[in-house]
């Protein structure tokens, strides 16, 4: 369009009137995408703060799970296999590892004079995948006479720091424990068997002595005292340990897990409510907005309706008008989102700088969940304008 | 390109024309390119309404108007706009000027509405001919009836034609002012090699005529 025609046109069909309406349209739309963009740039910053590790295994807990032990579930403390299906099929829950018990009673004994140690020893077992530091060697066929083991850190740290210090014995590193060889006496059968066992690592994800899996299948078939059972305890893969709705699932199965690692949940549940709620408030006041300045438009065209129609008879196409409108009004959308977007980025600018201050690490731009928002938001305000420009011309 | 009328009657005054006999209505008629046509007619025998027909502005009638090759009844929104702004120029009785804007901008409005302006004779020469160039930044609404006529004829003048319809264009103007506008209208088509239609009460002799019709 001519330049000198557009300034006539822009001459003709300014209208006066209405244009409080435009303004309260237009704060509120920059309210309501200050607030929509803010919440879901909350959401994200969330999101960061709780996976701000860049190392691939950091976002993923581990987790074990076993029934909330009390007067009524005391002694049933087995999971059915029905919930352990529910929780695989969990979002955040990406595998589910049955830890088995031994259903044997074992031995350890150590055959050395200046340390002679022996104990009675309960031996649990997880498959390949869920153990943090897999050892070398870990594994066992029938027939093997070795068996190797993990010990937890905390054992070892409950010997070195508690036991050892009020008995007045020895401390030992986890290099020391790797080399004492020991025996396993599997008790139940007559005679005894007597397997040579070694730890050869140590875990902190799992609090249990664990042996390879073959061993304990093998073991259990021959030496338990009692039919097999089902598992009282799984240890899941999660990407999300402070999900909600994976906390949820637990408390009504009568599930627990390790509180330290799901106290996120908790704050995660206000953020979630603060984010909801703005973004509901956002969403709400867009949605009004979009109305004030839908009738905005029909407003500023009626009140033209003269000028419109003899531009019409003039020979100016509808095509043209409708181009001209929708720049008229759409250019000044456009800069109020790209300032809602500046005024968030600066927010999380600022805010990116103080929680430096506090330790913590947040990206000093907007995430590209927000910028795809934005653009959204652009999109509907666009489709809006041109239906309200389109039904309005048309009925002229 | 030739208009043809074939059969055109209006249906809201369809008894009134019938009662009457006329040159246009319900019949075959034809405007050749070039020509300079001259309608009379009395009050309410329809002179802007066929106006009107002839731009696609009424769409109430039955028969067809071929203006060239297109039928306005049928033509597209874009093919209409192009129709106004470029083939056809007319001089509304009522004059239809946006009376906020000065003369100089309702005729620039027109001059820049098609694809290619067109470049020969300035709006300050043509102005000056009519003898409103003084007039041209003044607002519209505010100069006579007069002058808002000779505006509207300037209005249509600055834009393409092939055909210039003119509906009762000199009722408010003296005979010199007539005499200016009659001759810059004709030498203008001439120009271009665009055809006249002046619909007007009475009979005269401002144009060369071709074809002449009662309506």
């Amino acid at each position: 369009m001519h330049q000198e025609l557009s300034r006539l046109m822009g001459k003709l069909l300014s209208n006066s009137s209405g244009k409080w309406r435009a303004r309260i349209g237009s704060i509120g739309l920059w309210i309501a995408a200050v607030l929509l963009l803010m919440a879901i740039q909350l959401e994200s910053n969330f999101s960061t703060l709780l996976n701000h590790s860049n190392h691939p295994d950091a976002k993923h807990e581990y987790l074990v799970v076993n029934r909330q032990l009390n007067n009524t579930t005391l002694n049933k403390p087995s999971l059915e296999e029905e919930e352990i299906e529910q929780l695989r099929k969990l979002p955040e829950v990406e595998a589910v590892g049955t830890i088995q018990p031994a259903y044997f009673k074992a031995l350890l004994s150590v055959d050395n004079d200046q340390f002679p140690f022996q104990t009675d020893a309960s031996f649990e077992s997880v498959p390949t995948n869920f153990i943090d530091q897999l050892p070398a060697g870990w594994d066992w066929k029938e027939g093997d006479d070795f068996v190797p083991v993990i010990l937890p850190m905390l054992f070892l740290d409950l010997y070195n720091f508690q036991f050892a210090l009020a008995q007045q014995l020895p401390q030992l590193s986890p290099e020391i424990i790797q080399i004492l060889n020991f025996n396993i006496t599997l008790t139940n059968s007559s005679p005894a068997l007597v397997l040579k066992g070694r730890i050869v690592g140590t875990s902190d994800r799992i609090q249990s002595l664990l042996v390879p899996e073959s061993f304990m299948n093998w073991a259990n078939q021959r030496y338990a005292t009692e039919g097999k059972r089902k598992p009282s305890r799984v240890i899941i893969k999660t990407n999300d340990a402070s999900s909600p709705s994976l906390n949820h699932f637990l408390q009504k199965n009568h599930l627990r897990t390790d509180r330290e690692k799901t106290r996120f949940s908790q704050y995660r549940q206000v953020v979630n409510w603060v984010a909801g709620i703005a973004g509901l408030s956002g969403l709400l006041l867009f949605l009004f907005a979009l109305l004030v300045l839908s009738l905005f438009i029909q407003l500023n065209i009626t009140g033209r309706r003269d000028e419109i129609r003899l531009l019409l008879q003039l020979g100016i196409a509808p095509n043209q008008l409708y181009q001209f409108l929708m720049k008229k009004f759409f250019s000044i959308q456009i800069l109020l989102i790209i300032t809602a977007v500046l005024f968030v980025s600066l927010a999380q600018w600022m805010l990116h700088l103080w929680l430096k201050t506090q330790s913590l690490e947040l990206p000093p731009f907007i995430s590209i969940a927000t910028l795809a928002a934005a653009f959204s938001l652009l999109l509907a305000i666009g489709v809006m304008n041109r239906i309200a420009i389109r039904n309005n011309l048309q009925s002229r | 390109m030739d208009i043809r009328l074939q059969h055109l009657m209006p249906r809201p005054l369809q008894d009134t024309l019938l009662a009457a006999d006329s040159d246009i209505w319900g019949k075959n008629v034809a405007f050749y390119s070039g020509q300079c046509i001259k309608i009379t007619a009395r009050s309410g025998r329809g002179k802007t309404t066929l106006v009107h027909i002839l731009t696609g502005l009424r769409n109430d009638y039955s028969g067809s108007v071929w203006i060239g090759n297109k039928n306005p009844l049928t033509c597209g929104s874009a093919e209409l706009a192009h129709l106004r702004s470029e083939e056809v120029a007319i001089v509304f009785q009522d004059l239809r000027l946006f009376t906020g804007l000065s003369i100089r901008e309702n005729t620039e409005l027109k001059k820049f509405l098609p694809e290619i302006p067109i470049r020969e004779n300035t709006v300050e020469d043509m102005a000056n001919e009519l003898s409103i160039q003084p007039l041209l930044n003044q607002p519209a609404g505010t100069c006579s009836y007069g002058e808002q006529q000779r505006a509207a004829i300037l209005r249509a003048m600055v834009q393409p034609f092939q055909w210039l319809i003119l509906d009762e264009p000199f009722s408010h103007l003296d005979e010199a002012n007539k005499a200016t506008a009659i001759r810059l209208i004709a030498t203008t088509a001439m120009h271009r090699k665009a055809g006249i239609i002046l619909l007007d009460l009475e009979p005269d002799n401002h144009f060369a005529y071709h074809q002449k019709f009662q309506l």
